[in-house]
């Protein structure tokens, strides 16, 4: 039999398929875009499954089109990320436009979480805006940033006011990279207050797309002090964790 | 909860979960301890007033350890399998409250979600993601 979980997020839609051994048979992955049905649609035609799995934003409305059961991504990247690195307790996972941070049962259900409220601060989108304000690639924007010597201090959260604290900053002449040093500090200290409020101590998991940036995770793991565990490919596990979420449930 | 907004309550009941009971100066804080009207005189009509009125645990009020005993007896009277803390965010006192209600039900091992949110609804996307996953908890 052949599993499938589709995470359709606000900015990335990932699909995996398993077999009953948990082994990944095949993944894709597409950019969301303003009509994500139409694009979770082409992607599922492309493979075959038996059953599938849908969580993320969008997973009431593929609810709908597809008649497949849902579940949350928190749950989704608990079961994806424990599944990976059984055993762990902590997940932290930021992806486009929520972060979550989430303490698992030695079971790896859901013992408790924390979600960002409402805006996108401290979140991938954050970084992305920022990025193109400072003329960065996304892909480049941890490496240049780690690079830094110190951050310097933003004190907007908020993505409109910080890109406009950004810009004075870039008119005062401020370096690229401590600005952008210090944007990632911001978004650390946010992901830690999270995380302390859940669990104290542990490995961490750390999934969702902004796992790929070297900056965040060096940072997390240096003001934790807490061992950060990053999978291979970070924005796959809450699709990862629906496709075994689909497979438990026959 | 402030009548007419439902937002709150539409989510949890659209999720897969039923409200059983609700604490909350709309709730049954305007129903419970009322006031004695069984005496015949001014004087103790007004102290039957202080006295309701000394009973209310709005958490405007500190100490206030009988809200927290009354949230849980209420989660054990209408066998609760979780509790949402709900703060508006106009409300200063609940919102400093949540933290100690959430510990209190932790101890009992009562699940709680804290939400602080407003009348608008541009959160309900990632409310409903909280409420599902707190669902998903307790089922």
């Amino acid at each position: 039999m052949r599993y499938a979980g589709i995470d359709i997020g606000s900015r990335s839609i990932e699909l995996v398929v398993v077999n009953d051994a948990c082994k990944v048979l095949c993944r894709f992955q597409a950019d969301t875009g303003f009509d994500p049905m139409a694009k979770a649609k082409k992607i599922v035609n492309r493979v075959s499954y038996d059953r599938i799995m849908a969580t993320g934003y969008g997973r009431n409305l593929f609810e709908i089109s597809f008649d497949a059961p849902t579940v949350t991504e928190i749950k989704a990247h608990a079961r994806g990320a424990w599944t990976l690195f059984p055993g762990s307790q902590t997940v932290l996972d930021i992806g486009g436009q929520d972060s979550k941070a989430i303490a698992l049962f030695e079971n790896g259900n859901v013992k408790k979480f924390e979600m960002n409220d409402r805006c996108a601060a401290g979140t991938g989108k954050f970084l992305e805006i920022m990025a193109g304000t400072l003329g960065f690639k996304i892909e480049d924007f941890g490496k240049e940033a780690l690079m830094a010597e110190k951050g310097l201090n933003i004190s907007s959260m908020c993505t409109v006011f910080a890109e406009s604290e950004v810009t004075s900053l870039i008119a005062k002449g401020q370096s690229r990279q401590e600005i952008a040093r210090g944007l990632h500090d911001s978004v650390i200290r946010r992901a830690i207050s999270m995380i302390n409020r859940v669990s104290s101590e542990g490995d961490i998991v750390f999934t969702g797309g902004v796992a790929k940036n070297l900056c965040m995770t060096t940072l997390l793991s240096e003001k934790l002090g807490r061992k950060v565990r990053i999978p291979d490919e970070p924005q796959f596990v809450g699709s990862f964790g629906a496709a075994l979420l689909a497979l438990e449930i026959g | 909860m402030a009548v007419p907004n439902w937002k709150l309550p539409w989510i949890i009941e659209t999720s897969g979960a039923v409200i059983v009971g609700e604490e909350s100066c709309v709730g049954k804080r305007g129903t419970r301890n009322l006031t004695d009207n069984s005496t015949n005189t001014v004087d103790e009509l007004m102290e039957a007033i202080t006295d309701r009125y000394f009973k209310v645990d709005c958490a405007i009020f500190s100490p206030n350890n009988d809200r927290l005993d009354h949230i849980i007896e209420m989660a054990k009277t209408y066998k609760a399998d979780g509790v949402i803390h709900y703060g508006l965010q106009f409300c200063q006192p609940y919102l400093m409250e949540s933290m100690p209600v959430e510990k209190a039900l932790e101890e009992k091992n009562i699940p709680c979600l804290r939400i602080d949110t407003d009348y608008s609804m541009e959160d309900v996307g990632q409310l409903k993601t909280r409420v599902e996953a707190f669902v998903e908890i307790i089922k």
